[in-house]
C-alpha cells in the first residue's frame, strides 16, 4: 500500500493541474460578444410547404469593452461599420431568436454571451401579434437574467438601439436605467423578464413600459402596454398607471396631482402607503373594496390665497384630496375592468385566501370581471407642508 | 494503515453536523419543483411534516442500532438474517450508497455545467469532483466528520445570508393561510418529500462510533430539524420570489430564485454563481459521506481488501455510471429509484431488523434484550 503514499498525491496534482489550471472553457473578454440589448420586431411572414412562418428582425447590441474603458474604439453603429461608439449593433432577419443570436458568430469574430443582457425591446407589431414564440427562449436559456428590463417601443427598433445618451455610451444600458428609474416611482410597478415569466405561468396579464421617440429624437416613456395571453391588448396612460400602481399596492415614491381650482394643480409627493383589499360576495356578485392609505408631503400648491397654519386647514385639504383620489381610483379601476376584462389589478395573487372568489377568478376570469363591482376608500395624510405655510395672496395673480 | 489506527469517535456536535451535512446536498436545488407542484402554497408545511416522519424513521433506526451498540449494520445483518441474506442486505447497502453518489455527482455536474461552465465537458467536471471526494475520503471517517464540523456552520450561515437577500424580492401575497386547499393536499406529497431527508441512515453504519449514545437520538434529530428548517426556508423563499406557478416549471428553481438577486444594478448581476459556490461544499459533504459509506460497507464485508482499494475501485464504476443517463430527466428517474431504495431503508428495513431480532430472541439465537442493551455501558 506504500505505493499510494506518492502515487496518489502525484495523480491528484496532475489531474487538478490538468483540469483547473487553464480553466477548460476560458475565453478572453475580447473574444466574447457581450450582448446588452436585444430588439425584436415583426417582419412579413414567409410561406413554405404550406406553412406560414413568422419572421423577426432581431437587433443585437454588443458592448465594446475597449471603447467603454476609454481605450481604442472600434466598430460601432450598425454592423461592423459606422461611427465609433461603445457598441455594435447587428441586424438579423430570422424566424428564431436562438438562430438570430447564433448568427452573430457568422458576422463577428466573437462568441455571443447573453448573461449581461439588460434590455429586451419589442416592436409594437410583434407585441400586438404575440410574443408566444419569443417567450420560451427567454424563459429557457440559462444565461437569461430575471432582472432584464422589457419594453414595447413605438417605432423602428433599430432606431431605439442607436439613440445616443449623455450618461451611457451604450443605448441598451441607457434604456435599462430609464426603465429601472421609472419603476422606482409610483408611475410603474416592477416589470421585467422575471415578472413577465411569473404572469405568463399564472395566466395573468402583465404590463410593460411603452416608449416612443419624440420630435427631438429623445426616448420618452409615457405609456404602459397591457398584455394578456402573450398579446398586447391595449395601453394605459401615465396617470392611469399611477392609479393602477396604487390599487395593486405597489406604492413607491412619486407625485400625485389633483386640481385645486381653475385647472391649477396641487402636487403631493407620496412618502408611503398601502392598499388593502376587502373581498366579499355581495348578492352573489364578487365585490372588492380597495382601502387606500397614503402619506405624503406637499410639493406644489399652485392656487393662491391658501393657508396651512392651522391643523384644521390641513385636515380639510386631506379630506378634499382623499375624496378626489377615491373618485379617481374608482373611475380608473372601473375603466380598466370594462375595457380589458382581465386581471390588471393583480387580484389573482391577492385573493388567494378567499377560496370561493379565488376559484371563480381562476376558472372563469372573464365572467368574474364582468360581474365584479368595485368600491374604493381613500385616506390621505399630509405629513409635511414644506417651507411655506401660506401661498401668495390672490391679488398678486397676473391680470 | 496510517490514519486508521486513530480512535473513531463522533462527538454530539460532530453528529449534528454530520447528519445535516449528509442530508443537505444536491437535492435542495430541485426540491421546490416537486413539492410545490403537489402542495402548491402549502409546500413549506409539507417539508416540515416530512421532517417529523423522518424522526420516526430515525427512532426505528436507533432502536435497532442500540441492540448492537458495538456492531455496524454489516455485522448485525449477518447476526439477524444469517450469512446469505445478511450478505445480500449488505450488498444492497453498499450499492445504495454507490448509486446515491452516482446520482448526486451527475446532478451536481449538470448544474455546474448549465449555470457556470457551459463549454466544459461533463466528463471533466465529474472527474474533478471524483478526485476531490476520493482525496477527502482517503484517511477515513474522522477527516470526513471534521470536514463537516469545520465547514458546515460557515457554509450554512453564508447560504442563509445569501437567500435572505432573495427574500428582499419576496411577494408575500404569494402564500396563503395554511391548509386552505384541505389537509390531504399537504399530506399527500409527504412520501416523495421524505426522499430529501435521506442521509441519516448512515447511522446504521456509524452508530458504534458515536460518543454519548444516550443522546444520539436528540443530536441526530437536531441535524434533521436543521435540515428541515433549511429546506422549509428555501421552499418558502422560492414560493415568495417566484410564485408557485413558476417554481414548478423550473428545472432548478433554487438557481432561478438566486437569479432574482441583483445587488446594485450592473454590479453583482449573476448571483447564481455565488449560490453555486456556496452550494458546492454542501453537495460535496453529502457525496463524500455516501461515497465513503459504500467503501466502508464493502470493506466490512470483505476485510481483506482495504477501504482505500474499495474507494479506488469504485471511482471508475461511479464515473461510468454517472455518464450512462442521457440527460437530466433520465438522471432524475435514477434518483427516484435511489429514493425508493432509501425509503425502504428508512422505514421497512428497521422494522425487518426489529422483527428479525424478536424472532431470533424467541428462538434463543440472540441474547435477551437486557443483556444486549447492557453492553452499551
Amino acid at each position: 500500500m506504500r505505493i499510494f503514499n506518492w502515487v496518489l498525491p502525484m495523480l491528484v496534482i496532475a489531474c487538478i493541474s490538468l483540469l483547473t489550471a487553464g480553466c477548460w472553457d476560458y475565453q478572453e473578454l475580447e473574444d466574447r460578444a457581450i450582448i446588452v440589448g436585444l430588439g425584436i420586431d415583426e417582419l412579413p411572414p414567409v410561406r413554405s410547404n404550406g406553412f406560414e412562418t413568422r419572421m423577426y428582425q432581431v437587433v443585437v447590441q454588443i458592448v465594446e469593452a475597449a471603447a467603454e474603458d476609454g481605450g481604442d474604439q472600434k466598430g460601432g453603429g450598425f454592423g461592423s461599420s459606422g461611427k465609433q461608439s461603445g457598441y455594435t449593433n447587428f441586424v438579423i432577419e430570422t424566424p428564431s431568436i436562438a438562430d438570430g443570436i447564433e448568427r452573430v458568430v457568422t458576422r463577428s469574430d466573437r462568441l455571443p454571451n447573453m448573461s449581461h443582457l439588460q434590455t429586451i425591446a419589442l416592436g409594437e407589431k410583434v407585441a400586438r401579434k404575440g410574443i408566444n414564440e419569443l417567450y420560451d427562449f427567454f424563459a429557457r436559456f440559462p444565461q437569461m437574467r430575471r432582472h432584464t428590463e422589457m419594453l414595447v417601443f413605438d417605432g423602428p427598433i433599430s432606431q431605439l438601439f442607436a439613440t445616443p445618451s449623455v450618461s451611457e455610451p451604450t443605448p441598451a444600458l441607457h434604456i435599462a436605467e430609464m426603465i429601472d428609474n421609472v419603476q422606482r416611482t409610483i408611475v410603474m410597478p416592477v416589470s421585467n423578464l422575471g415578472t413577465v415569466s411569473k404572469s405568463v405561468r399564472s395566466q395573468s396579464p402583465f404590463l410593460l413600459v411603452k416608449a416612443a421617440m419624440n420630435e427631438n429624437k429623445e426616448i420618452l416613456i409615457n405609456q404602459v402596454a397591457v398584455f394578456d395571453t402573450f398579446k398586447m391588448i391595449g395601453t394605459l396612460s401615465r396617470e392611469q398607471m399611477m392609479d393602477i400602481s396604487v390599487l395593486q399596492d405597489e406604492i413607491e415614491r412619486g407625485v400625485l396631482h389633483f386640481p385645486c381650482y381653475q385647472g391649477k394643480k396641487t402636487g403631493l409627493q407620496i412618502i408611503a402607503g398601502n392598499c388593502k383589499i376587502k373581498p366579499e360576495l355581495r348578492e352573489g356578485h364578487p365585490h372588492i373594496t380597495f382601502d387606500v392609505e397614503l402619506e405624503g408631503e406637499m410639493m406644489e400648491y399652485q392656487c393662491l390665497g391658501a393657508s396651512f397654519e392651522k391643523p384644521e386647514q390641513i385636515k380639510r385639504l386631506e379630506q378634499i384630496v382623499s375624496d378626489m383620489l377615491r373618485i379617481r381610483l374608482k373611475r380608473t379601476a372601473e375603466k380598466v375592468r370594462n375595457k380589458y376584462g382581465v386581471d390588471v389589478l393583480r387580484l389573482r395573487t391577492r385573493l388567494k385566501n378567499e377560496r370561493d372568489l379565488y376559484k371563480e377568478l381562476r376558472q372563469r376570469p372573464s365572467e368574474f370581471f364582468r360581474r365584479l363591482t368595485i368600491d374604493v376608500k381613500a385616506d390621505v395624510k399630509i405629513r409635511n407642508i414644506g417651507n411655506n405655510v401660506q401661498t401668495p395672496n390672490r391679488e398678486l395673480r397676473p391680470k | 494503515m496510517k490514519g486508521f489506527e486513530r480512535p473513531i469517535e463522533i462527538s454530539p456536535t460532530q453528529l449534528v453536523l454530520l447528519v445535516f451535512g449528509t442530508i443537505v446536498g444536491v437535492g435542495f436545488i430541485t426540491l421546490p419543483r416537486g413539492v410545490v407542484e403537489k402542495a402548491r402554497e402549502d409546500a413549506w408545511i409539507t417539508i416540515i411534516l416530512a421532517g417529523f416522519v423522518s424522526l420516526v424513521s430515525l427512532w426505528l433506526i436507533l432502536r435497532t442500532a442500540r441492540i448492537f451498540p458495538k456492531d455496524t449494520l454489516v455485522e448485525y445483518n449477518v447476526k439477524i438474517f444469517g450469512r446469505f441474506c445478511g450478505f445480500l442486505f449488505n450488498l444492497l447497502f453498499a450499492e445504495y450508497f454507490l448509486l446515491f453518489t452516482v446520482t448526486g455527482i451527475r446532478t451536481m455536474a449538470e448544474v455546474v455545467r448549465a449555470e457556470m461552465l457551459p463549454f466544459t465537458p461533463l466528463e471533466a467536471i465529474i472527474i474533478a469532483m471524483l478526485i476531490t471526494i476520493f482525496y477527502a475520503a482517503w484517511d477515513g471517517l474522522m477527516p470526513i466528520v471534521r470536514i463537516n464540523e469545520s465547514g458546515q456552520p460557515i457554509t450554512f450561515l453564508l447560504i442563509i445570508l445569501f437567500f435572505m437577500i432573495a427574500y428582499l424580492e419576496a411577494d408575500w401575497y404569494e402564500i396563503r393561510a395554511p391548509f386552505a386547499e384541505g389537509f390531504l393536499r399537504v399530506v399527500q406529497p409527504i412520501p416523495d418529500t421524505t426522499y430529501s431527508y435521506l442521509g441519516f441512515e448512515i447511522l446504521l453504519l456509524y452508530y458504534p462510533f458515536v460518543l454519548k449514545k444516550e443522546k444520539c437520538f436528540w443530536n441526530a434529530s437536531t441535524g434533521i430539524a436543521l435540515s428541515g428548517a433549511f429546506y422549509s426556508f428555501i421552499v418558502l423563499g422560492a414560493l415568495l420570489t417566484l410564485g408557485p406557478d413558476v417554481t414548478m416549471t423550473q428545472t432548478y428553481p433554487v438557481v432561478t430564485m438566486a437569479k432574482m438577486i441583483e445587488i446594485v444594478r450592473q454590479f453583482v448581476e449573476r448571483a447564481e454563481l455565488l449560490l453555486i459556490i456556496l452550494w458546492l461544499p454542501l453537495a460535496y459533504t453529502t457525496h463524500l459521506v455516501v461515497f465513503f459509506s459504500s467503501a466502508f460497507t464493502m470493506n466490512r464485508m470483505f476485510p481483506r481488501i482495504s477501504q482505500r482499494w474499495w474507494m479506488g475501485l469504485s471511482i471508475p464504476v461511479i464515473y461510468v455510471l454517472t455518464l450512462i443517463p442521457d440527460n437530466l430527466m433520465e438522471m432524475e428517474r435514477w434518483t427516484n429509484y435511489v429514493g425508493v431504495i432509501g425509503m425502504f431503508i428508512l422505514f421497512v428495513y428497521p422494522l425487518l431488523l426489529l422483527a428479525g431480532v424478536f424472532v431470533r430472541r424467541k428462538l434463543g439465537l440472540l441474547p435477551a434484550s437486557g443483556i444486549q442493551e447492557g453492553e452499551e455501558s
